[in-house]
């Protein structure tokens, strides 16, 4: 059975990424002809990046990804292109996210509430209950 | 034309004190409901005694000591339109705060109750900055707000299991910009690192790293974040490698 | 009335009147403070705001010297509301409605407010002649008890539905098309056949697409009139219609302006053709399966929309697929909510849409009909909000969850089984992670089985089902071969998508059968099998589903095929193949002829033969016309059935309504019924093979009523053979509630 090809993110149209010159082409130009950046650097602002990616989906198969793009354009203080870079599949590092996760608060849905229909109380602040309004 | 129907309920009306100390009374018994509404009937049956606005503000309290948060929220929000200038209004507030705290939803679920928390509190905060309530809805605040970059984390790990690497970046990133007073953000800058390192961005994801260690040295995810961009387990590799079970199938 | 001369500046206010509010309130809606000047303005300010506070029911300012006196007269406040005379709508629902409460405080727009909400309130419910008459009662302190009289009145009924202008299609198929029905005793059921007016547009709406299916691109409804007889107990509608003349559709074409799209790729996908009649449904679909191929082969931006011309003289209609590029828009967040008991993991892992992925209108309606095909929600909306950029759209996704969980009884009698019952407790979002379990218990005089079944529909992250059955049945078959069979056992299971329609499923089972209380003169046959045997086997199942609905099929075909091996220990050791085709075909609306055949071949391995328990017995449903087990290989002394290896059915079943109105849902069958069950591993003087071809022909009924489905088949063997034990009459009837 052939896989389904999906494609996610922003893929950059090759023809138009030629027309971006470091040093000529302004911010408004970029987002003109690429439109806005998939997402921006974290820390700082100057760099704007297109990410894509196709992934191959066969029947329970986990998505192998085929192809993985990201295009990283700088920019100067004063908006104008410094540095238009790419690459692909080749820098990309076999990760596996860390399974640990940082502990919330809220109700966790018990088996018990599921069929009695009603979400428990989460009880925040026991020594506040008792104190009504001041001066009863 | 007084029609029959309401003559059999009437009830014999009571002096207004002997009505709040009932609803008093009940509510030391711990029988909540009930006292919530011996308190509105005093209001019900002498709207002008100063009896009658005192027991609006009980009525909510017992309402919400018997978990009725909607009648609770309904009688605090009354008491807050009738009697805007009262000394009581930021308690009202207060409780109306608690009552949508108490019902906030683990991170999976919606969080409709936890947004509206939050609005409550920082409405009391802003309106009535030096009430007493204010230092502890204050600290109710920043718990809710974690509440809420917890489930921007949530989104965040979904997209990352499926390898959707800048679906997770965006989430993880609007914690470290929006979030940044709470306990995710040594995770989030973390998995920052994980996201960037899967698209070859090692820049990006030295930087995370970086501002990772500077902030919170002693943090877990700060060795685990070390220890990725020391190339321990740095192998090439095409697809998702990682765990026997996922390169099984 | 407030003083007009202003200047000078106001020393004290003075509030008087009140009695229930607080000066200090009054204060607060003022728009002047002291130390203020007289400014008309100002106060004409603080005159509004303090009447649209509702408080009051007059308010007036007064300037004496530099004091700012303000007069007010409180509004009321509400003790008791009561209703009287309402008969069909209890006091609760009236008071949910009208939105008054005791305590709150009485102005004569909130009371006319109520009055309006109670009329509208009976108009839904067909009583166009309600009326509705407040009352008050003057109480002490400033209160009032409010009284709402209310006179019903009769339910105005819907007393005919005439066409006028309808040459091309009947009175009563127009009737059929619109929802607002006649009253008719049968129609205790519905409200259709209450006037409203909402529904009377929606008829129109549904007239209109009736006759855009059938050519008549020019339709209109001139007018739906509805007129009340003299004493408002009766509607009359007239729909007056223009049907214009019927289109053939002319010349057809795709133009695209997509790089590398050419126009052949999409022909075959193209519902609408040349030279037939004009179907604007058919144009939908088009354009649906248009939009779902280019967003398959990777066109993210598209919009489709059909250029129409049409020709008045040769009563054709030219159509042009323009398939263009759409708006370059990207989704920035997929918010969810509304999801109180299902995680959102389980809503968002049924999205074919990612953040930061080009947004495609297929995709996302695709993502929609499979969160309803969950089953976990009474709706689900999804809209798009804009979002941080131009070109960026945030998915606002709000569901509102129904009850998953059942807990039902079932109650059913049927000829096979006897008197029938069940309790079944089901949960198909288990704790809001998507899982579904279930425990069934049948109880019946010939069957007791207890059944857990537990499924994770993404096990490992993945489109993979996994899950698990155990069971525990005892089953009499005393009457036909005079022995009880106990099987204990348990099932693991694996599922998984091949193609958009083929699935695949593997699975392990362990059960043990165990033969007891043989009757002393049973056969020989029967005696020799008592006991238990243990069977583990492996098995895989296909399933290929082309079917429109899975209930009550009208068109498409399914196929099954089930594999299974038995030997990796246990006792039995047998291949077992059965295998399943069913076949549709609509004739007329709601005429649909269903053609299937279905066979099984068990044969044992290593020397090992096939046992009673793992044998096939055919016949109640699977062969009308012939007892359960009533066919195939016997014993000619005790004439016990002792099943066979070897079974194959076919059976051609005709559906059709009965001419009834089709909310009624009863509808006709006839159909024939072939087969044989031959085969058997023992062998010895009293056995009968008893081959040959059995077949009966048969009529049945089938209601679907509100309390649960009911069928009744009576069938009449006509090719048999002299030991078969027949069954002319079916009943089955099981409710849910």
């Amino acid at each position: 059975c052939q896989p389904t090809i999906n494609t996610h993110g922003h893929e950059v149209d090759t023809t138009q990424l030629s027309q971006i010159k470091p040093g000529v082409t302004s911010r408004e130009e970029v987002a003109r002809l690429l439109g806005s950046p998939s997402t921006k650097g974290t820390f700082e602002k100057e760099s704007w990046f297109y990410i894509s990616q196709r992934n191959e989906a066969k029947s329970f198969y986990q998505d192998k990804v085929t192809e993985q793009d990201v295009v990283r354009i700088d920019f100067d203080a004063n908006g104008i292109v410094t540095n238009v870079s790419a690459h692909g599949l080749e820098l990309a590092q076999a990760i596996e996210p860390d399974p640990n996760k940082t502990r919330t608060m809220g109700n966790e849905l018990t088996v018990l509430q599921q069929f009695v229909g009603n979400i428990g109380r989460f009880n925040s602040s026991p020594e506040l209950r008792q104190q009504g309004p001041v001066g009863r | 034309c007084a029609s029959g129907k309401l003559d059999d309920d009437r009830l014999p009306d009571q002096p207004p004190e002997e009505l709040y100390r009932q609803g008093q009374q009940k509510l030391d018994q711990g029988n909540y409901e009930a006292a919530a509404k011996a308190f509105e009937e005093v209001e019900r049956q002498h709207p002008y005694s100063q009896w009658a606005t005192r027991g609006e503000l009980m009525a909510a309290f017992a309402y919400y000591q018997a978990n009725k948060y909607d009648e609770a929220i309904g009688a605090a929000q009354r008491y807050i339109d009738l009697h805007p200038g009262s000394k009581d209004v930021p308690y009202a507030h207060y409780l109306m705060g608690l009552c949508y705290y108490e019902q906030i939803s683990d991170v999976g679920r919606d969080q409709e109750m936890t947004q509206k928390a939050l609005d409550t509190f920082s409405e009391l905060v802003r309106r009535y900055p030096e009430s007493q309530y204010a230092a502890d809805a204050k600290l109710k605040i920043d718990l809710v707000r974690d509440h809420l970059a917890g489930k921007e984390m949530e989104v965040g790990r979904y997209y990352e299991r499926r390898k959707l690497w800048l679906a997770a970046i965006n989430r993880f990133q609007n914690v470290v910009q929006n979030y940044q007073t709470t306990t995710h953000v040594p995770e989030a800058l973390h998995r920052l690192t994980e996201s960037y390192l899967a698209l070859g961005m090692k820049q990006q994801a030295q930087e995370a790293a970086a501002v990772l260690g500077y902030n919170f040295p002693g943090s877990e995810w700060y060795q685990r974040s070390y220890a990725l961009l020391k190339g321990e387990n740095l192998e090439p590799g095409r697809s998702g490698s990682g765990s026997w079970l996922s390169r099984l199938f | 009335q407030q003083q007009q001369e202003s200047g000078g500046v106001i020393r004290r206010i003075v509030v008087e009147g009140n009695q229930r509010i607080e000066p200090s309130t009054v204060e607060s809606y003022l728009a002047v403070r002291p130390g203020d000047p007289f400014d008309p303005q100002k106060l004409d300010e603080s005159l509004k705001s303090l009447f649209a506070t509702g408080l009051f029911d007059d308010v007036s300012l007064d300037r004496q010297g530099d004091t700012l006196v303000v007069k007010v007269v409180e509004n009321p406040i509400i003790n008791r509301i009561a209703f009287e005379g309402n008969k069909r709508l209890d006091d609760k629902t009236l008071e949910a409605e009208i939105q008054l409460r005791p305590r709150v405080v009485y102005t004569r727009a909130r009371v006319q407010n109520a009055v309006n909400r109670i009329l509208e309130l009976y108009r839904r419910n067909g009583r166009y002649a309600a009326k509705v008459e407040p009352k008050i009662i003057e109480l002490d302190q400033n209160r009032v008890d409010l009284v709402f009289e209310i006179s019903e009145g009769p339910v105005t009924r819907v007393g005919g539905i005439a066409f006028i202008g309808n040459e091309k299609f009947s009175d009563s198929t127009l009737r059929g098309v619109v929802q607002t029905k006649e009253s008719a005793w049968y129609r205790f059921f519905t409200s259709d056949d209450t006037y409203d007016p909402d529904r009377l547009s929606f008829d129109q709406e549904l007239l209109r697409r009736f006759y855009y299916a059938r050519g008549y691109a020019d339709f209109q409804v001139v007018s739906a009139v509805a007129e009340l007889t003299p004493d408002g107990q009766e509607f009359f509608i007239t729909f007056t219609v223009e049907e214009g003349p019927q289109y053939k559709f002319g010349k057809i074409d795709i133009d695209t302006t997509l790089r590398d799209l050419s126009p052949d790729q999409l022909r075959q996908f193209v519902e609408t053709r040349s030279g037939e009649i004009y179907n604007a449904d058919q144009i939908e679909a088009t354009i649906q399966k248009l939009t779902d191929e280019v967003g398959r082969l990777g066109y993210a931006f598209v919009n489709i929309d059909p250029k129409v011309t049409k020709h008045r003289d040769d009563l054709t209609i030219d159509l042009t697929y323009a398939i263009n590029e759409g708006p370059r828009v990207y989704v920035e967040r997929i918010d969810i909510e509304g999801n109180v008991r299902t995680l959102d993991e389980v809503i968002r892992r049924e999205f074919r849409l990612a953040e930061g992925d080009a947004f495609n209108t297929a995709l996302l309606r695709r993502s929609q009909q499979r969160l309803r095909n969950l089953g976990f929600f009474e709706t689900v909306d999804i809209k798009t909000e804009p979002g941080s950029a131009p070109d960026k759209i945030v998915i606002k996704t709000k569901v509102t969850e129904r009850s998953t969980g059942e807990l039902s009884f079932g109650a059913g009698y049927s000829t096979q089984d006897g008197v029938l019952g069940d309790v079944r407790l089901r949960e198909r979002n288990l704790l809001g992670r998507g899982q579904d379990l279930t425990a069934n218990f049948t109880v019946s005089q010939r069957r007791q089985n207890i059944e857990f079944s537990f499924t994770e529909p993404y096990f490992l992250e993945r489109d993979l089902a996994a899950g698990f059955d155990i069971f525990r049945s005892r089953t009499d078959f005393q009457s036909e071969a005079s022995f009880d069979e106990t099987s204990t056992g348990g099932t693991l299971r694996l599922g998984y998508p091949l193609t958009e329609n083929l699935r695949h499923a593997v699975r392990y089972t362990y059960r043990v059968d165990d033969i007891h209380n043989v009757d002393r003169d049973a056969s020989i046959f029967i005696r020799q099998e008592e006991g238990g045997r243990s069977t583990s086997l492996v098995g895989q199942t296909f399933t290929y589903d082309r079917r429109d609905v899975r209930f009550l099929p009208s068109e498409g075909y399914y196929l099954r095929l089930d594999q299974d091996v038995a030997g990796l220990g246990g006792d039995n050791r047998f291949l077992r193949h059965e295998g399943r085709a069913d076949f549709y075909y609509p004739f007329f609306p709601d005429v649909v002829l269903n053609l299937g055949a279905s066979a099984g071949y068990i044969f044992g391995f290593g020397g090992e033969d096939v046992h009673l328990a793992n044998r096939f017995f055919i016949g109640g449903n699977t062969l009308r016309g012939f007892r359960f087990g009533g066919i195939g290989p016997r014993d000619k002394e005790t004439d016990d059935k002792l099943g066979g290896n070897l079974y194959y059915v076919g059976t051609a079943e005709l559906r059709f309504p009965l001419g009834l109105p089709s909310e009624l849902r009863i509808f006709g069958r006839t159909f024939v019924d072939a087969g044989t069950l031959e085969d058997i591993d023992v062998s010895g003087p009293t056995l009968d093979e008893n081959k040959g071809l059995r077949a009966s022909a048969g009529v049945g009924l089938s209601w679907l009523s509100p309390l649960g489905p009911l069928s009744i088949d009576v069938s009449q063997p006509f090719l048999k053979q002299s030991h078969d034990e027949t069954e002319v009459f079916r009943l089955s009837f099981g409710t849910r509630f």
